[in-house]
């Protein structure tokens, strides 16, 4: 028994250091945004309770995010079935019980998340000097991991419930949390979560566990035996009823609509059912009565911070070859007769387009409030013109989504992972380096102040130049046109004009004017108009090796 | 028409294709006048290159065994073609005497054996030429 | 004379330590079928990825039609009709989704070739390409290879993995491309007897080196099976100009050389030795002597 524990360890971990590593970056470079953003808001002043109480919901935040990112590293490797992170034939022909298998799986991953969360808790607590509970989230984040991975496994025959799934646990955890900390706004049972005694919350972490590994063995037994839970069947009795399928389909009118289309069927969906399931969701709570006041809180919280969520989804979209999850472009995409510009932009509009389906859906869902008037509750000190704030809200998360979403493409679109972690890890070790130096009493504020700032600016310039030299090379290389340089340009310029405005107009009176920042955003800018050039370079580094 | 092709054989695939066809011609399974297969078909038909049945199909017309009719194809020419020279003949024929002694060696039959063998199957093969001659 | 349908010049290719082309320069003409054979990981791959552009030449030239594929792949692939080894389709595709979608990049797609292959091959049209057999997948990939009426047919290990009529069908597609006019085969194989039966020209590759490269018809001519019967019993094989390979003891030996006939006559009588025994060798034999030098052959060689 015990080689065969040590046998799958080994293999666990060999197989996926790759993806740790990467999840481990990301949590400390939001740790960064944690920092800086409160630092900035509340003007620089450590103790404020304003920064507190930033700082607070940025945790959770923080906790929330570290949680999707081990769920997306467990869905990337579940999309191709022969490759999951879950197991594959090869395993269940293995002389291991099922029980077994998914045993070492979910210790493996518990402790994996358990250690994680409890380090970097540990860490933040130390940095901030503010009592944040550190063992109550590396529990509930291990058993929500757990839950998950026994969700996956229950639901491993059919795609589209897994999505739904996925779906459907944000909004559990946007509960969990909000029970575990704070903020009485967040209404519910949980909410004495927090404030029961350690032993109790630790016999309802092993209850779960034992609950979630029994589902998962049922859910892996099934599919072992190959009658994994599945909509197929659904599926087929409806085309019995309602006929045979349509076979004509109308014509395509160009090969770059083809492969629009072509990236539009295989993920371009995946953000609307995610939107519209959730705002289901939340209809449905409020039908059953249980949230109705927060409701309209979170049906804002998830329009307005889907950004997060559109980099991973940019991410997805760029991969060229899914179904095995390798970076290398695939053989079937690479071979159509499309130059590099043609195909890489077919990508950032079928991205494009998703975001446009997503958040014409999450605009929908506002819409009931907007007709009943409570746009007042939008947080932000300019209630008197709450619909431009609104609509400047939305243009921003446009924005912001379509901006991260297609850096995201490009990054994947490169088919070199190391264009992802490097960055990640040299940003991390920034971070973390100054957190260390902070908490040792080396950096003093007025130093670290200036740091940011300088920071700053090399990013905005960084940013700026790094745009030029990547429009530069994709002209000389011919995949784009002179129009191809103009109009980006000109779009730039629109939106720092535009920037400025707003700035101008609702920032500058309550505070001085931040020469950093004002170059952050134009350097930001550059960057939503970057991956016209920077897209098809990345395809053409990854399709001709 | 059935033609059978063995790569293993050592043979070049179109020398094969040309031996049967004067195989089946010289046995009368093959009339003057009837057409083969075009090209491309027997090509699909054997799965060889398209390009090895021309060439056999080329050889077979210099050797005078076969005739192109425009637009129409390729027929076994009719009776009363000009001989093959002798000095070919006697080659091809050669050539299959050598593969076929050289079994009978490995199988141990003598030569008398292998004439006494040749006289009844050309008795054999008489036979059936003239059951068809008598048919309507 | 039309100029060559793939023109590749000094090509060499190194991942890391281990060089997957050395120096290979070949062209294949328009028209005819080329085969290009050897073990796995000898580099055909690597060749093939060259062609579409899917790996840039970083020594030599490759050009298709006479253009790079990686500059201007739009006007290469176009006339491409590829089928990749590890049938690389969309899983989440109908057939006639891909079908339809395949349309949409080639103009010359025949509408009714397309249905007649789908008839020849009892492919269903509304069948998910994820639930299709090996075979089934072969055929739908050179189902659309075929149906645009592509100038080239580029095909990586075709057979490989596949039952005996879904082989018949490739082959046959290979055959009826090329019958016509003007139309390439280029396909890669360890299949030897497969090879045989289709090629006009081959070439041979192992360790990345392109070690033959001729008519199958002059490789065939050039190459013999010869049995030497010695008067005296030697100790060491036969030396013979071309020798390639050999086996045997004592008085009688075996040997594979490539040569002409009269000449490996004179150099055995010379040794004391007389043919006993001459055949053509088929490709696989000359494939395998070629790659597996005796010591002393390579002497020769």
């Amino acid at each position: 028994m015990r080689s065969i524990g040590r046998a799958l360890t080994w293999e666990f971990w060999r197989q996926y250091q790759w993806g740790f590593f990467p999840i481990f970056s990301w949590n400390t470079f939001l740790l960064f945004w944690i920092w800086l953003i409160p630092y900035k808001i509340s003007g620089g002043a450590e103790n404020s309770p304003r920064h507190i109480e930033m700082v607070t919901g940025w945790y959770a935040f923080y906790l929330y995010a570290a949680l999707f990112s081990c769920g997306a590293v467990l869905l990337s490797g579940f999309v191709d079935k022969r490759k999951r992170m879950t197991f594959s034939v090869r395993h269940y022909a293995l002389p291991v019980r099922t029980s077994v298998l998914i045993a070492w799986q979910m210790v493996c991953a518990t402790i994996f998340m358990f250690m994680s969360v409890l380090a970097m808790a540990g860490f933040f607590r130390l940095v901030t000097g503010l009592s944040f509970p550190v063992l109550v989230p590396a529990l509930f984040c291990s058993a929500v991991l757990v839950w998950t991975t026994a969700g996956l496994w229950f639901l491993v025959g059919s795609q589209v419930l897994t999505l739904l799934f996925f779906a459907v646990v944000p909004l559990l955890l946007i509960w969990g949390f909000g029970g575990i900390f704070f903020r009485e706004t967040w209404q519910s049972e949980m909410g004495t979560f927090g404030k029961a005694p350690l032993p109790v919350l630790f016999l309802l972490f092993l209850i779960s566990l034992l609950a979630a590994y029994l589902i998962g063995v049922v859910g892996a037994a099934r599919d072992r035996r190959g009658d994994a839970f599945s909509l197929m069947p659904i599926r087929e009795w409806f085309l019995e009823r309602f006929g045979t399928l349509r076979v004509r389909q109308k014509r395509f009118s160009s090969p770059v609509a083809a492969q629009f289309w072509f990236e539009w069927r295989q993920k371009g969906l995946i953000m609307p059912i995610i939107a519209v399931a959730v705002h289901a969701g939340i209809i449905v709570f409020i039908l059953v009565g249980v949230m109705v006041g927060d409701a309209f809180d979170t049906v804002l919280g998830f329009s307005f911070f889907q950004w997060f969520v559109w980099f991973h989804a940019g991410l997805l979209f760029g991969m060229r070859d899914t179904y095995s999850g390798k970076w290398e472009h695939g053989a079937f995409t690479a071979t159509r007769p499309l130059n590099n510009r043609d195909l890489s932009f077919a990508i950032l509009k079928a991205g494009g387009a998703s975001i446009a389906v997503t958040f014409a859906v999450c605009v929908l869902a506002l819409l009931p409030w907007v007709v009943m008037g409570s746009l007042e509750h939008l947080p932000g000190k300019h209630a008197a013109h709450p619909y431009l704030l609104a609509f400047g809200y939305l243009c921003g998360a446009l924005l912001l989504s379509w901006t991260l979403m297609a850096l995201g493409a490009c990054i994947t679109l490169t088919g070199r992972k190391s264009v992802l972690v490097i960055p990640l890890t040299v940003l991390s070790a920034f971070v973390v380096g100054m957190m260390t130096l902070t908490a040792f009493g080396v950096l003093s504020a007025g130093t670290r102040k200036t740091l940011f700032e300088a920071f700053e600016i090399i990013i905005a310039l960084g940013c700026f130049l790094g745009v030029l030299a990547a429009f530069r090379a994709a002209y000389r290389k011919q995949l784009i046109g002179k129009g191809l340089v103009l109009l980006p340009a000109g779009l730039w310029l629109i939106l720092v004009v535009c920037a400025a405005s707003l700035y101008v107009r609702f920032h500058v009176p309550l505070e001085p004017v931040s020469v950093s920042l004002l170059l952050f955003l134009i350097g930001l800018m550059a960057l939503s108009v970057a991956p016209l050039a920077l897209a098809p370079l990345a395809l053409s580094w990854n399709r001709h090796r | 028409m059935q033609i059978r092709i063995s790569p293993q054989d050592g043979v070049p695939i179109y020398l094969q294709i040309i031996n049967q066809v004067n195989y089946l011609v010289a046995s009368r399974r093959l009339l003057p006048g009837e057409q083969l297969p075009p090209v491309r078909k027997l090509a699909e038909t054997l799965v060889v290159n398209p390009n090895t049945v021309a060439r056999a199909y080329r050889e077979l017309e210099t050797a005078g065994v076969l005739t192109t009719r425009r637009g129409a194809g390729v027929f076994v020419s009719e009776a009363g073609r000009p001989p093959l020279p002798q000095r070919e003949r006697k080659r091809i024929l050669s050539e299959r005497i050598d593969i076929l002694l050289s079994e009978a060696r490995q199988m141990g039959v003598e030569l008398e054996e292998i004439v006494e063998l040749l006289r009844q199957r050309e008795k054999a093969i008489d036979k059936s030429n003239m059951g068809r001659r008598s048919e309507p | 004379m039309r100029e060559n349908v793939v023109e590749v010049q000094g090509l060499t290719r190194r991942f890391g330590a281990k060089t997957a082309l050395d120096n290979v320069s070949l062209g294949v003409r328009p028209g005819i079928v080329f085969g290009l054979v050897g073990e796995n990981g000898a580099g055909k791959t690597t060749f093939i990825k060259h062609l579409l552009g899917l790996l840039r030449a970083k020594t030599g030239s490759v050009r298709v039609f006479g253009l790079d594929p990686v500059r201007d792949p739009v006007g290469v692939l176009g006339r491409i009709g590829y089928l990749s080894e590890e049938r690389d389709l969309p899983d989440w595709m109908r057939i006639h989704e891909l079908l339809n979608y395949t349309q949409a990049f080639f103009p010359k797609w025949d509408e009714a070739y397309a249905r007649e292959l789908l008839e020849t091959f009892a492919l269903d049209s509304r069948q998910k390409i994820k639930t299709l057999s090996r075979g089934q997948r072969a055929q739908t990939g050179l189902l659309v290879a075929l149906a645009h009426r592509p100038d080239l047919l580029l095909l990586d290990e075709p057979s490989s993995g596949l039952d005996p009529v879904v082989r018949r069908d490739i082959l046959g597609a290979i055959i009826r491309t090329v019958a016509d006019e003007g139309r390439t085969v280029f396909f890669s194989s360890h299949l030897l007897e497969e090879v045989e039966r289709v090629t006009d020209d081959v070439g041979m590759i192992h360790a990345g080196r392109l070690v033959l490269n001729a008519p199958l018809d002059q490789i065939k001519a050039s190459h013999h099976r010869l049995t030497l019967r010695f008067r005296t019993s030697q100790a060491a094989p036969p030396r013979l100009p071309g020798i390639l390979f050999c086996e045997g003891a004592g008085l009688e030996w075996t040997v594979l050389c490539d040569g002409a006939l009269d000449v490996l006559r004179a150099a055995a009588e010379k040794q004391g030795a007389r043919i006993v025994e001459e055949g053509t060798p088929t490709l696989e034999e000359i494939f395998v002597a070629r790659v597996k030098q005796t010591p002393s052959a390579r002497k020769e060689a």
